[in-house]
């Protein structure tokens, strides 16, 4: 598998590592990752531990990003706070990606009324905003970080749907195509051997993107209520109930939503940087 | 507008059409380009508008023609690559497009197709034993050994190291390529080839590399073969016969000796005075086709060459000509030698 695209995937990298800002992304989102993976060893404390006699401390030596209204330690509650942004990220995005392509995939290949229904669909989701959709469905079904997931992966798939759908129009009339064609390959095997293989590369892009959004929307939600419940942190719950003290302890809003602004902006540095590494026609 | 009858099926064989590999008749392909509005007919190129010939079994037959006139999709026809709008094409005496999609597939082990791009014909994410081995795994052809087995044996039939199986075709030059799709088209033993300018894309030096390779395997095998070239120099040495196309139609079809000696037809006589002579102090007419090329939309009535034959005459506008035999086995779709 290493070697499978060992001179385009070089390529790819030669282009890549050039882009600093790219570069820039990926140390964020990977040191992101590895925060979520180990927070039970960096969290100085039990993100859950209550401590009456420190209650809205300012940033301290003990506590370098203070304690909220219930004496907890903001600093390992953002931590553990970022395996829920991880997670919804990654659930979410793998939903879209699932979605879309399947959605993708069936309308281009096969094109006539498939086509024109699920494209109309695509062009029905996008004219309802979403965000409202998400906040309606959630009231409907009682908020989870479960539901969430599932539900941004849902309302979120059609800009994959419509990369996926124009590959497999390009490719089906590829030679490589007709010569399996020519042989005898079902469409199965067209499909999943020769098309989605070579369709891929601008939904990596997307997935990388999807997750940026889908950490967004989850802030958000948390943020109204409607995400992730405390007492479980989360990055958007940890700003609400800090947003009433923001006079007298401003630091329970500062660091989450530096913490939300930064992880963002990493993953769309790095798709913005596998964009112009795979197509660095595109590149403006 | 009438098209004059086609030829039928005895008479446009060089022998008996029951012995015949391949027959094609009165095939048409029309592409539609507009959608008809309110129910009145949308705008169609006549891609292929109506070919017959026959192919013997052995027969290397040359299809030449311009770009755009309809060889590739002739070509593609007879794979049943694309569904015509009408006309048969008959198989070892079986109408493939009455086939269905089982019995097609079976079909599909008899005949292959080569492609002119060696670049676009191999899948990039597939390893050339991938390539390879998918026929043969499709037609449930022999256990996983024997298949890399006859992977291996093809490869060294084109003429390639079988020690390549496991890399991938950005590997390989453009005529290495080519020779893997020769050797994927092989790899079923199929009667028919459909060489789609199987050397158009390739340097010079590597064309004779490849047409040699057909050339062997076409004998070796006894292969039919129907090779689709945009320049009669290039098909000369290698057809048994040759087909002419001007605008999805055949307006000459002879033995490719009569054809480079004698041609009947306008065109062939400028397509072969358009082939450079290796010699600077050889003298030649040079006929230059001026005027344009119809659209293949919008056919004029009468002969479709009128509009560039430097031989028209004002009869020509009447009707578009039928393929006629002026000579044993030499057909041609001209009012001025019938």
């Amino acid at each position: 598998m290493a070697t499978k695209q060992r001179t385009t995937l070089e390529q790819f990298w030669r282009r890549f590592k050039k882009n600093r800002s790219a570069l820039a992304g990926g140390l964020i989102v990977l040191s992101v990752f590895f925060m979520a993976v180990l927070a039970p060893v960096l969290s100085p404390y039990d993100p859950a531990y209550i401590d009456v006699e420190r209650i809205l401390v300012g940033p301290t030596e003990a506590h370098p990003l203070g304690t909220d209204e219930l004496g907890r330690d903001v600093l390992s509650r953002m931590i553990w706070g970022s395996r829920i942004s991880l997670l919804v990220g990654f659930v979410a995005v793998g939903i879209l990606i699932l979605i879309g392509t399947l959605i993708g995939a069936v309308a281009g290949y096969y094109g006539g009324w498939p086509d024109d229904v699920l494209m109309q669909l695509v062009d029905i989701m996008l004219s309802v905003p979403t965000f409202f959709l998400i906040l309606a469905v959630i009231a409907f079904v009682g908020p989870n970080i479960w539901n969430v997931m599932i539900i941004i992966g849902a309302t979120s798939w059609m800009g994959v749907a419509r990369f996926v759908r124009g590959q497999f129009l390009a490719l089906k009339e590829v030679d490589y195509v007709t010569a399996a064609r020519a042989v005898g390959a079902k469409d199965r095997r067209i499909i999943f051997f020769h098309i989605l293989p070579n369709a891929m590369s601008p939904v990596y892009v997307s997935a990388v993107l999807g997750v940026a959004g889908a950490i967004l929307v989850e802030s958000s939600l948390s943020f109204l209520g409607l995400g992730v419940q405390p007492p479980m942190p989360s990055w958007g719950n940890i700003i609400t109930s800090g947003k009433d003290m923001i006079d007298i302890a401003w630091w329970l809003t500062l660091f989450p939503g530096l913490a939300i602004l930064i992880t963002v902006l990493g993953y769309n540095l790095l798709g913005e940087g596998l964009q112009d590494a795979l197509n660095p026609r595109l590149k403006g | 507008m009438d098209a004059g009858l086609p030829p039928s099926a005895d008479t446009i064989t060089t022998g008996s059409s029951k012995t015949a590999l391949l027959s094609v008749r009165n095939l048409k392909k029309y592409f539609p380009i507009r959608e008809g509005l309110l129910g009145r007919p949308g705008l169609r190129v006549h891609a292929v508008d109506d070919v017959s010939f026959d192919l013997q079994r052995g027969e290397i037959l040359g299809l030449v023609g311009e770009s755009g006139c309809g060889k590739s999709t002739t070509g593609r026809l007879i794979l049943r690559l694309l569904e015509p709008t009408s006309g048969e094409v008959h198989f070892q005496s079986e109408n493939i497009f009455n086939a269905n999609a089982r019995r097609m597939r079976a079909l599909r082990r008899e005949m292959q197709i080569i492609f002119q791009d060696p670049y676009a014909s191999l899948n990039p994410r597939m390893t050339i034993g991938a390539t390879l081995e998918e026929p043969l795994i499709i037609h449930r052809t022999g256990n996983r050994n024997e298949r890399r087995a006859r992977v291996r044996q093809l490869l060294e039939k084109v003429g390639l190291d079988p020690g390549v199986v496991n890399r991938y075709p950005h590997e390989f030059s453009g005529g290495q390529r080519q020779r893997i799709g020769v050797a994927r088209a092989l790899a079923l033993n199929p009667k028919l080839i459909v060489a789609d300018e199987p050397v158009s894309s390739l340097d010079v030096s590597i064309q004779a590399q490849v047409i040699n390779l057909l050339e062997d395997i076409q004998q070796e095998y006894a292969l039919s073969m129907i090779f689709i070239a945009h320049d009669l120099n290039m098909v000369r040495h290698i057809s048994d016969r040759v087909a002419v196309m001007y605008l999805g139609r055949i307006v000459e079809l002879g033995p490719a000796t009569h054809l480079y000696r004698e041609p009947l037809h306008p065109y062939t006589e400028a397509l072969l005075a358009a082939i450079p002579i290796p010699d600077p102090k050889v003298k030649r007419t040079r006929i230059l086709l001026e005027g344009d090329l119809p659209s293949p939309v919008n056919l004029p009535p009468g002969c479709r060459f009128y509009s560039r034959c430097p031989k028209r005459i004002p009869d020509c506008l009447k009707e578009d000509p039928p393929l006629v035999q002026i000579r044993a086995g030499h057909w041609a779709a001209c009012i001025l030698v019938t």
